[in-house]
């Protein structure tokens, strides 16, 4: 064969080859692995993410104790993880046609949670929720805190912006706003805020650490350190949060994470809940 | 689930906690009777309690007209119509309640009201049931008929909020049976909203927790009645403490209404929660109605109310309702008056059964002049 | 000189003429209608509001006074304060106390009056209810208001959930 005609073909057969591998999707892998790298990106639509393997865990219903969610809704939720020695990045993307970040009454936000042990010892904790005396440290996302993050402001007018009201009695003129008496006023008319529930805000970040041993001990940890952002993607959530990495979760070493989603047009909210099981983890080796 | 009982209902029943009685239970008697639908008590609960951000829509104590009125939209209408048919037999309820009736995968039958369920509050107010025609003319009971029902968070002693809480962060105080949402506690899941018959939840979109009434607890413990008691205009409410029924004292004012004279009654008992908020059925009002609102025992107590003229006891307590803001503990009547005591039989106060009447004639035949009465 | 303001002779009538909804009230016979006091009637400021906003709202945007009406309230159609009476001192009239006649000023007959007021007034529909003119209202759509009643209202209203005879409840 002429040379150049044997180099136009090797060409484009490299060409198409070429072509191949960038339009292949990251691997998908049995485990979450999560792989090293210098630092971690802080936004679910950092390029970071791009060739890191994706982990995808179907997700099951949480029928064990009441209220218990009898209908499935999200099937699966794909996960990716990247640590840079000392925190752990995950992202998780899940379908979810319908955004519900705004709280009301009978209205609930979607979220999800990352799940470790506090713990990793060969004999782990039940994965739903930990048991008594071996607890699980969970992180947890929701929408509506995205939102205020975000933006959204604290008041009654953003989230009904017809509404109107006359008169807080804490506003009212004689008091001079930020005063010790204005904001004890203030204080008494919000009983979860005075006494210092997270859910009350105000609010910094859109996850919050918490602690359980068991269906229905979940309590907020001491302070939030993890972080997290989420964003919505053409057809459902994108979010990444970011903690300090769990106990047992080193080069070489394995743990187990499982991972919750909440569908809040469904009224999954709590308990009424689609999660995994205890899912192996493990830092990718050194290459 | 446990087996507890009711007696309310005069049976046994599940639910999800054993039975614990706390060692006083708060406990209040509503005159219908009496209710003008004045809303003062909205408005002293609504100044001293919700005025906060994101307690704009809650209205711990309401008002509503009956049958047109309700808050939230169908309140009472949709758990009916979820647990019918509803059968009392001899005294005692034989259907089930919303413990034993609770779907698959829940603790308790309930329903989720929406945001704008709550937008109406005043829904249906006034608004009779029939139609007026010319001609129409007023007997008893009403040929057209509405009536005022006020209610309040009835601090059941089987609460449905309380059961339905996946993480306990709902409480009943042992030491007064006072119903609380710990608010350092709860996480605004909104299974209380779902399951309270009554709707005395309000989930609050800012806080992210849900609250309710408290029945002005701190005022409770100091031996004084709650802010919507105290203010109530028409004197249709007095709060105290109530006994069970085997162990009910004459003396003690509520256990006279509920327990010995059987005047005062519960709201929807066939749910089974053992509210604590006893209602004076309205005497106007028709029985179909009022069996299913109050149960069977609305013949027999609108028979006493009304013959109320000649009981001069139980119209002297009723004439205690509204005349002190102390908690009443004990009562008697002497004669022409009637005394509201506390425990160590201190009088509160004394109210006579009549008020003195002075009659003017129309001459005044020391003046010479006729006495008119314009303008 | 400051130029004086051209007062538009309808201005009054513009934010003053009741304007309000009516709806099926079963408490009065045909040919019978009511309405309350509110405190909350319309203002010319609240008249602007309600003009101006994009959503409506009949609230003043100087002073947020917030009216419940689009334009008047339930003393459109009453008389002023001030009686029509000529105020002569010739005029024959019953004294205040007693039956005697007298003549001349007497307040009771000269003075402002609150009430009783009457008026004889002219009902027009002046547009649908709803959102843009369509739809019922929430509680009526769902079977629960009065000539709206659905199955289960019914039901309700006549007690219709306990089964059983009444008369073995006891």
């Amino acid at each position: 064969m002429q040379r150049w005609l044997r180099t136009s073909l090797i060409l484009a057969l490299a060409a198409l080859l070429l072509a191949a591998c960038e339009k292949a999707p990251p691997k998908q892998t049995a485990e979450v692995v999560v792989v090293t790298r210098a630092t971690l990106p802080a936004d679910p639509d950092d390029a970071a993410w791009k060739d890191v393997p994706i982990h995808v865990a179907p997700l099951i219903l949480q029928d064990m104790v009441e209220p218990r969610l009898l209908k499935p809704s999200t099937s699966e939720v794909r996960v990716r993880a990247i640590t840079d020695g000392t925190r752990i990045a995950a992202l998780l993307t899940w379908k979810d046609s319908i955004k519900d970040d705004l709280p009301g009454p009978a209205r609930f936000s979607d979220a999800c949670a990352v799940q470790f042990p506090a713990k990793m010892a060969a004999d782990l904790p039940a994965p739903q929720m930990g048991e008594k005396d071996r607890p699980v440290e969970i992180t947890l996302w929701r929408a509506t805190w995205q939102a205020v993050v975000d933006g959204r402001g604290d008041t009654i007018k953003d989230l009904y912006p017809g509404a109107t009201v006359d008169h807080y009695p804490f506003q009212a003129p004689p008091l001079e706003k930020g005063s010790p008496v204005q904001r004890e006023m203030e204080a008494r008319y919000s009983p979860a805020r005075a006494l210092g529930n997270p859910m009350a805000g105000p609010r910094q970040r859109p996850v919050e650490d918490l602690i359980a041993e068991g269906p229905g001990t979940i309590t907020p940890a001491p302070t939030t350190a993890s972080e997290g952002r989420g964003r919505r993607t053409a057809d459902g959530w994108s979010v990444l949060i970011a903690r300090r990495l769990p106990d047992g979760l080193a080069p070489a070493k394995r743990s187990q994470v499982a991972f919750a989603v909440w569908e809040g047009s469904q009224q999954e909210a709590g308990a009424r809940k689609m999660r995994t099981g205890w899912i192996p983890i493990v830092i990718e080796a050194k290459r | 689930m446990a087996r507890v009982h009711n007696w309310q209902i005069g049976r046994e029943m599940s639910y999800w906690y054993p039975e614990s009685r706390p060692k006083r239970q708060f406990a209040a008697v509503f005159d219908i009777n009496k209710c003008i639908a004045c809303q003062t008590c909205t408005l002293a609960c609504k100044t001293t309690w919700t005025s906060g951000k994101g307690q704009e829509y809650m209205l711990w104590n309401n008002v509503e007209s009956k049958p047109f009125g309700f808050y939230p939209l169908g309140w009472d209408l949709k758990l009916l119509k979820e647990l019918a048919p509803q059968h009392w037999e001899a005294g005692a309820y034989q259907g089930r309640t919303i413990f034993e009736a609770a779907p698959a995968g829940n603790r308790v039958l309930g329903w989720r009201p929406d945001d704008l369920d709550y937008a109406n509050p005043n829904v249906g107010e006034d608004d009779c049931a029939g139609q007026i025609e010319n001609g129409a003319s007023l007997q008893v009971p009403h040929m057209v008929w509405f009536f005022y029902l006020a209610r309040i968070c009835n601090h059941c002693s089987y609460p449905a909020c309380l059961a339905s809480c996946p993480r306990g962060a709902i409480y009943k105080r042992s030491e007064d049976g006072i119903v609380l949402i710990d608010q350092g506690r709860c996480r605004g899941y909104q299974e209380c909203v779902k399951a309270c018959p009554y709707k005395k939840t309000f989930f609050n979109s800012l806080t992210g927790t849900s609250e309710k009434c408290i029945a002005c607890f701190p005022k409770m413990e100091q031996g004084l009645q709650p802010q919507c008691f105290l203010n109530c205009i028409g004197k249709i409410r007095l709060a105290g403490w109530i006994s069970r029924p085997e162990k009910a004292q004459p003396d003690n004012p509520i256990d006279y209404l509920v327990h010995v004279r059987k005047v005062a009654l519960p709201l929807f008992p066939q749910f089974g929660l053992e509210p604590n908020v006893y209602y004076i059925p309205p005497v106007h009002a028709p029985l179909t109605f009022l069996h299913q609102m109050f149960g069977p025992g609305v013949d027999q107590a609108i028979k006493t109310y009304r013959a109320a003229a000649s009981d001069p006891d139980l119209a002297g307590l009723l004439g205690l309702f509204g005349c002190t803001e102390r908690v009443i503990l004990r009562w008697r009547r002497q004669g022409d008056s009637v005394a509201g005591l506390d425990d160590g039989r201190r009088e509160i106060v004394r109210v006579p059964m009549r008020e003195p009447i002075h009659i003017l004639p129309a001459f005044d035949a020391r003046y010479g002049v006729v006495r008119t009465n314009c303008p | 000189m400051a130029q004086q303001r051209k007062r538009d002779p309808l201005f009054d009538y513009e934010f003053a003429r009741l304007l309000c909804r009516a709806r099926y009230y079963p408490g009065t016979p045909r040919g019978v209608t009511r309405m309350w006091f509110n405190m909350y009637g319309a203002t010319p400021g609240s008249v602007e509001g309600q003009a101006k906003r994009p959503d409506g709202l009949a609230k003043n945007p100087r002073t947020n006074y917030q009216a419940m009406f689009r334009s008047g309230s339930h003393q459109s159609a009453t008389r002023g304060w001030l009686k029509p009476t000529l105020m002569t001192d010739s005029l024959v009239r019953k004294n205040l106390f007693g039956q005697s006649v007298g003549k001349g000023f007497l307040s009771d007959v000269h003075c402002p009056t609150g009430a009783p007021r009457e008026a004889i007034v002219k009902i027009t529909r002046a547009e649908p209810g709803g959102f843009e003119g369509k739809g019922l209202w929430r509680p009526a759509s769902l079977g629960l208001r009065p000539r709206y009643e659905n199955e289960d209202m019914k039901k309700y209203l006549a007690g219709g959930f306990l089964s059983g005879d009444p008369k073995k409840r006891r």
